[in-house]
């Protein structure tokens, strides 16, 4: 089903569209609020929340824009505003990170090992670095597409995107993590 | 532009090999391996979220619907409620005695002051009060009428008779048997047919006058 078609049959009150709406876009917003939240209990809950909100106003939702541009700024500002409310805490899961068995090889301790890392890195990024982080690396997306949904020019997404990563690097460096782990590349 | 190369071959994900060639600076060489370890880390990091989230969803949305469905309900009912109690109160409570004149429903008083018809009660004076004069046949005991008087009146004085309304004309029958009757302000309100079960219990006041000859 196209992104039109759905959107008029959303604003139908469809339950089948409904359905599909949320499972074509929920991986997505689950990992935009589980990168701002850090918590997966309180994620599942806010990406409800989102979805709920996304279905009331569906009539809101002009032609003009993408239904995932749409959905991304109901999920930031959602999971924006369940943070402020709750007072912000950097907890940190550790169980956050999926990680694999016990006896796993030294290879995959070694890339377990370094997503704990990053993981505890990110916390110490701003919002916004976080953000292009999770848009970029996390999902995988395109420059120019992370630029339509947070509305800024390619020019800035490919600075913002490039800062970021210098500071998680120096993070992780700071660890002394690159030169234990990766001196035997 | 040694940076601006090493961040175009990230944004590519050119291989290792390429970026040797390209690169030629084990520093810029070694930021490119880390930088690509992370990001492959990074790729790594999305998190598939838990089943059943599109039902839950639903299930949310549909539960969230019913309360509002029973607000609605309650409002409405709450809306009848107020209307009906005002009702009431506009009905009822106001001079609570409905048989009070000052009472703005009470019929007794309100129905002659529209008929604009003399009424028994209205707090009249005596001389203004519906007038029955029986002037009595030569062999008529007076007694006798009297009897039938009492039959029908309770006496308010010597000749006030308090009467149901629609118990006069029957009055004015029988006494026709002890001589001439004469009505004053009675013929027009009690001729007619009463016009509820209400007025039927309406009691008058009239006067009475026994004339002997």
């Amino acid at each position: 089903m196209e992104e039109k078609e759905l959107v008029e049959q959303l604003k139908k009150g469809d339950k089948e569209a409904e359905e599909l709406f949320v499972e074509k876009y929920a991986p997505f917003i689950f990992n935009i609020i589980f990168q701002i939240t850090r918590r997966k209990n309180l994620t599942e809950d806010v990406v409800q929340d989102v979805f709920l909100i996304a279905l009331k106003d569906i009539n809101k939702f002009g032609a003009g824009s993408a239904l995932s541009t749409w959905l991304y700024r109901i999920a930031a500002n959602r999971a924006k505003y369940i943070l402020f409310r709750e007072g912000r805490q950097k907890v940190w899961e550790k169980d956050a990170v999926e990680k694999r068995v016990i006896d796993n090889t030294p290879e995959e301790y070694k890339k377990d090992k370094l997503k704990e890392i990053i993981w505890k890195g990110m916390e110490f990024l701003n919002e916004n670095e976080r953000e292009i982080i999770t848009l970029i690396d996390i999902e995988g997306m395109k420059y120019y597409e992370a630029s339509k949904l947070l509305n800024i020019p390619v020019g800035t997404v490919r600075s913002r995107v490039a800062r970021a990563r210098e500071r998680l690097r120096n993070i992780i460096l700071k660890w002394n993590f690159f030169k234990e782990e990766l001196s035997n590349k | 532009m040694k940076k601006e190369k090493l961040e175009e071959l990230i944004e590519r994900n050119a291989n290792r090999e390429e970026a040797k060639k390209l690169l030629k600076d084990k520093e810029l060489l070694k930021e490119f391996d880390e930088i690509m370890e992370m990001k492959e880390t990074l790729s790594d990091m999305h998190i598939t979220p838990p089943n059943g989230l599109a039902k839950n969803v639903l299930a949310r949305k549909k539960q969230a619907a019913k309360p509002r469905r029973k607000k609605l309900a309650f409002v409405f009912a709450s809306l009848i409620a107020v209307i009906f109690v005002s009702l009431f109160f506009a009905r009822w409570a106001l001079p609570f005695n409905v048989n009070s004149p000052e009472h703005p429903f009470n019929d007794s008083v309100r129905a002659p002051v529209q008929k604009s018809a003399p009424s028994g009660e209205f707090n009249l004076t005596e001389s203004m009060l519906p007038e029955i004069k029986l002037e009595l046949s030569k062999n008529a005991s007076e007694t006798k009428a009297k009897q039938v008087m009492d039959k029908y009146c309770k006496w308010e004085g010597k000749d006030v008779c308090v009467i149901k309304e629609e118990k006069v004309n029957t009055l004015i029958n029988e006494l026709k048997k002890f001589g001439e009757v004469q009505t004053v302000g009675i013929k027009e309100t009690n001729t007619r047919a009463p016009e509820s079960s209400n007025s039927l219990e309406k009691e008058i006041k009239i006067k009475i006058e026994v004339i002997k000859k």
